[in-house]
């Protein structure tokens, strides 16, 4: 049989974003893949540079739609060490509280978007019917459904009130039945069994030589996660810490099922989290803080895995911010567990991936109103002139 | 920085976390994060990068680094030795013209006629 080549993308209906894969087929089996990005170009560590770090915080909060607060709180691990800021308790478990919704809806839009994969139209509506909930939360507690934005340098642009935190545990508790027989359905129907087993398998000696990260590292039996190996704000305290679901066949199927118990734990997290919190405390009002040091790092555990935020400053503005999201973690195994994998099965492995490339690719710049979108050769001549 | 990146892998760390180039003049400095052992600590080396010189890849030792080489090349310039995706892109090919974009106040003026 002649090897042929088969494109996906960079737009497809099998993907959500923009990413190009070249697939070479023999027959229907794939014998080699090759991956190309390039196209989502956002922006966000060009914005940032130049600023002060308070203004810096409004670009890095828009890097993503799904884990806006986990990026927030990424670059704040960097940057708060670096000024004098004196963060209550309240404020961390703010974060938290909100880092952790953002985690359910994640998995849920994922859920929901796994389902459509595989022609399981139902069950990807029930998904996104709860997911409303949560950003019903996060209107009500932020004012916006997504880039929530809810954090300042040192505080947060609000308190929650006894309302807002009543309204948390009552979507918590009108969820939970909902969601364990989504999971029921995704842990016993046969199509998703059947297509999901055994398929984009990653062997845990692979996960660890890639450096993968978050649930996609976890299910391949991998114990690493931010929050437990090393806990920022919230996460420090003894009540609040995390119990990672690890599991170990590292197929698609695994995936899913990490995800789905991954929602639970989220779960008992925020409902802590909202009886630790004192509902008639107010956070501190905003401050001017200058940075003393040059570099920070921070980190933080998003749903698809570990987010790493480097930033050097130079008199007390942003000389460089680097991200590295989870996804420019995991995208380096696309093309290696597409190997020897059926081309049907596909769609089924890169969303068992979760990838999100809007958030890994980030260079856009808009000068004067106007957007311009550069290539390798215009950024890099921009570059130079400046 | 590869004898660096073959001790760590000895001493069984992790793995690399991130590569981040900075400009600073003509002065360039790669800064490389390492994960270590179970409190996954963060460890840093940077090196400076004299305009012009190739800075070996440590794709042999990390294969992680592959994607994270390929970000210097591109937006920074650096050539790593070894890297087989430097010089393909993270970002769109050299001479592709991008497309003109409407400014803001004619993409207001389409929606209003729709």
């Amino acid at each position: 049989m002649h090897e042929k080549i088969y494109p996906i993308g960079p737009q497809h209906p099998s993907l959500k974003e923009p990413l190009f894969l070249k697939l070479h087929v023999d027959g229907s089996y794939i014998t080699k893949a090759e991956f190309n990005l390039g196209y989502a170009h956002r922006g966000v560590e060009k914005c940032a540079e130049g600023y002060f770090l308070d203004t810096a915080l409004h670009a890095v909060q828009r890097t993503c739609g799904i884990c806006s607060q986990c990026h927030s709180m990424a670059f704040l691990n960097a940057v708060e060490p670096m000024t004098e800021a004196k963060v209550p308790d309240k404020v961390y478990l703010q974060r938290l509280i909100t880092a952790e919704l953002e985690r359910m809806h994640s998995h849920m839009l994922w859920g929901g978007v796994m389902a459509h994969e595989i022609g399981l139209e139902t069950l990807f509506m029930y998904y996104w019917r709860e997911r409303e909930h949560i950003l019903d939360v996060f209107d009500e507690l932020t004012g916006n459904r997504v880039h929530h934005s809810p954090d300042l340098l040192g505080t947060a642009k609000r308190a929650f009130n006894k309302k807002n935190l009543d309204m948390v545990l009552e979507k918590l508790d009108l969820i939970e039945h909902e969601i364990k027989d989504l999971k029921e359905v995704m842990r016993s129907h046969g199509v998703i069994t059947s297509r999901f087993k055994k398929h984009g398998k990653i062997p845990k000696k692979m996960a660890k030589e890639l450096g993968l990260v978050g649930p996609v590292a976890r299910s391949s039996g991998i114990n690493y996660d931010v929050r437990q190996n090393a806990p920022y704000m919230a996460y420090r305290m003894k009540e609040l810490k995390v119990k990672p679901v690890i599991r170990t066949g590292g197929d698609a199927w695994e995936r899913t099922m990490a995800r789905c118990d991954e929602i639970f734990e989220s779960m008992r997290l925020v409902r802590k989290a909202c009886e630790m919190i004192d509902p008639k405390e107010d956070v501190p009002k905003r401050k001017n803080l200058f940075a003393k040091g040059t570099l920070g790092r921070g980190r933080s555990e998003a749903p698809r895995g570990e987010n790493f935020h480097f930033v050097a400053v130079e008199n007390n503005r942003i000389l460089r911010l680097k991200l590295r999201t989870p996804t420019l973690a995991n995208v380096i195994c696309y093309s290696k567990i597409m190997e020897g994998e059926d081309i049907t099965d596909v769609p089924v492995i890169l969303m068992s991936l979760d990838p999100c490339i809007s958030c890994m690719e980030r260079v856009a710049v808009i000068r004067n109103g106007k957007q311009e979108v550069w290539n390798s050769h215009e950024l890099f001549e921009g570059r130079k002139h400046d | 920085m590869i004898k660096i990146a073959n001790s760590i892998k000895k001493i069984k760390a992790d793995r690399l976390i991130s590569i981040t180039s900075i400009k600073q003049g003509k002065k360039n400095t790669l800064y490389y994060h390492f994960s270590f052992n179970k409190k996954a600590e963060i460890r840093e080396f940077s090196i400076e990068v004299p305009k012009g010189e190739e800075v070996e890849s440590l794709i042999g030792v990390f294969q992680n680094a592959l994607l994270l080489e390929a970000e210097a090349t591109e937006l920074f310039g650096i050539k790593f030795k070894g890297n087989s995706y430097s010089g393909k892109r993270l970002f769109q090919n050299e001479g592709k013209k991008v497309p003109k974009i409407c400014s803001v106040t004619e993409s207001f003026r389409v929606r209003k006629n729709a």
